[in-house]
């Protein structure tokens, strides 16, 4: 039985606003899961942590978070995917930003 | 109620500047995030999952109207226009932006508040039972005793 094949992408929050914020293919930060760079290759996701811990004068954090690559690329694990889709208890952080995209 | 005297007045005006030197320093890459952590944290800012979060002391949990109305002033001018008051009886302030927290602690400094040492191992707020005294079935009455 095949496994999913899995991605990582860098996931960091920003220094001046303390948002989440992921890193996009041109290494632009974004705020928006969509927009980020996924990698495939471990070896990828790695020399990009390491260039993106570089950029402390931008974001505080990075880290490599995984991703199953299953149609949507979705964060596997819950407290990726609560950073992604904003606070639990309330309609604040990212839903409202996404409600007025 | 807890009153400054005027030596504490004047050391959280000068923890204010200090801080706010402290931040201008962060961001023009003076110090690194492992410099300013244990700084901010100090001065009650923590990065949680989603944002900044700025922890405020309610010493003994009491407040006066003035620095109630100025809480909401806060979060209305820095935050979303709300804050989180605690089971240990603070309130957090949750999605304050880095440049915005030094003048958010004068404004706090402005009524005889502050957020410092609101992390670490600290003297916190002891709460009990809201029904302490009054339960007709309490092993023992937390409340201080009555001279």
């Amino acid at each position: 039985m095949s496994h999913p094949a899995r991605l990582e992408y860098v996931s960091a929050n920003d220094l001046l606003t303390g948002e989440v914020v992921f890193l996009a293919s041109d290494g632009r930060w974004v705020q928006d899961l969509g927009g980020a760079m996924f990698f495939a290759d471990p070896d990828e996701g790695a020399l990009r942590l390491i260039q993106a811990g570089a950029d402390a004068g931008r974001v505080v954090g990075p880290c490599l978070a995984d991703a199953a690559q299953d149609g949507a690329q979705e964060p596997v694990h819950f407290r990726e995917r609560v950073r992604a889709t904003g606070p639990s208890n309330d309609y604040h952080g990212q839903q409202v930003r996404a409600a007025h995209v | 109620m807890y009153d400054y005297a005027d030596f504490d007045a004047a050391f959280i005006r000068l923890r204010v500047d200090q801080f706010r030197d402290q931040v201008a320093r962060r961001i023009d890459g003076s110090l690194t995030e492992e410099e300013f952590r244990p700084l901010r944290l100090m001065n009650g800012l923590y990065l949680q999952l989603h944002a900044y979060m700025l922890r405020v002391v309610i010493p003994h949990g009491s407040l006066t109207p003035d620095q109630l109305r100025q809480l909401a002033w806060i979060a209305e001018t820095w935050d979303k226009g709300y804050g989180h008051f605690t089971s240990r009886q603070n309130i957090q302030f949750i999605w304050p932006q880095l440049r915005d927290v030094p003048d958010m602690l004068k404004a706090l400094a402005d009524v005889g508040m502050h957020a410092i040492q609101t992390s670490g191992a600290t003297i916190r707020n002891v709460t009990a039972d809201h029904f302490a005294g009054a339960a007709a079935d309490e092993v023992e009455d937390p409340r201080p005793p009555q001279s």
